[in-house]
């Protein structure tokens, strides 16, 4: 029951001090903000530093959110400031210490482990698209998935206009994977 | 990764993938290539315990790091020390954070309340506590990298925290 409810609901829930509230609340979001973070090519410590820290930070203002059914965004604009703080911290000097949350286009973060050529195909394809389309794309196949109006609330977008982006993104997606059927 | 020849659709049917076949296997792939580390998750529960309603929440008001970057100054790091600076009402936390690998010290000061501990907290990590000396500093060394919490007892009976920050 506690996996359908609203965010209201978990958030003022988890305020009072119940648990499992707070559990299904985080669980709802890590994998979200997991892949947010690792867009930006935060090595894994980094990465798990900002969704811990967000969590954190979303602890510390149970009592305060505002407006609850905006969490999504909240938790977004958090980890996305977090993402910066982290990635300038300690004492390694970074290539070019010029941090912009831009994705860069190095290989795909875990490339590697695919064994499967046309998967490794695939998952570098989504590497070399574009921002918006890898934000989206990054954003939707989070496990679970948000709904299109946290996705729009996520990426500043309005719900109208993020499944025609999908379809046009997974499009190029295709292609750029030669999936489209034209090689065949 | 270019000039790849891929090999026809989706499970080799031929056939392309539809949108929805293709979002599906997308994170099946991301499940494989770059999954959530098991710490994290297991991590969630746990950081419920760090919750405290009583105490007074300072939050950051400034991060060197930070500032840096949006100034676009190219900050030289490793070489400076990173300040961070934790306000609530008139009472102000300046905080140095040194940097040697995965270690931090920390030097800082509170200033407008009179503090008699601080206990530095990072998530998933022991506490470690330390006097306040003269004019509200106080030294902590050999943290682990990680989000950071300071804990403060103050002089009047009041708890006050820092916002959560990664150092």
């Amino acid at each position: 029951v506690v996996d359908d409810a609203s965010n209201s609901k978990l958030v003022a829930a988890a305020a009072a001090g119940d648990e499992e509230a707070w559990s299904a609340l985080v669980d709802r979001y890590t994998s979200l903000l997991w892949n947010q973070a690792r867009q930006y090519r935060l090595t894994p410590a980094d990465a798990a530093d900002v969704v811990q820290t967000t969590r954190l930070r979303l602890l510390e203002n149970l009592d305060r959110i505002a407006d609850p059914e905006r969490l999504p965004g909240w938790l977004a604009t958090t980890a996305r400031r977090e993402c910066m703080r982290v990635s300038r911290r300690g004492d390694i000097p970074r290539p070019g210490d010029d941090f912009t949350a831009i994705p860069d286009d190095g290989p795909a973060p875990g490339e590697r482990l695919l064994r499967d050529e046309r998967d490794a195909a695939l998952w570098a394809a989504l590497a070399t698209m574009g921002e918006p389309c890898q934000r989206l794309l990054r954003l939707l196949i989070s496990d679970p998935p948000p709904s299109y109006a946290e996705a729009a609330q996520i990426l500043n977008m309005k719900v109208g206009s993020i499944g025609p982006t999908r379809q046009r993104c997974l499009k190029t997606l295709r292609r750029l994977a030669g999936l489209d059927g034209s090689e065949s | 990764m270019t000039g790849r020849q891929a090999t026809g659709g989706c499970g080799g049917a031929g056939r392309p993938p539809s949108d929805d076949e293709l979002i599906t296997r997308l994170r099946r792939l991301a499940g494989q290539a770059d999954p959530v580390p098991e710490s994290l998750l297991s991590a969630a529960r746990a950081a419920f315990a760090l919750r405290d309603v009583d105490a007074r929440v300072a939050e950051l008001v400034r991060d060197s790091a930070v500032d840096a970057a949006q100034l676009a100054v190219r900050a030289a790091a490793g070489t400076d020390p990173r300040m961070l600076s934790f306000e609530t009402g008139g009472t102000t936390i300046e905080c140095e954070v040194m940097a040697r690998s995965d270690q931090r010290d920390i030097r800082g000061q509170l200033s407008g309340g009179e503090a008699t501990s601080v206990e530095a907290q990072v998530a998933g990590a022991a506490t470690v506590s330390a006097d306040v000396g003269a004019h509200g500093w106080f030294t902590i060394r050999g943290l682990p990298a990680g989000p950071l919490r300071l804990r403060c007892q103050l002089a009047d009976g009041a708890t006050l925290v820092t916002s959560w920050t990664p150092v």
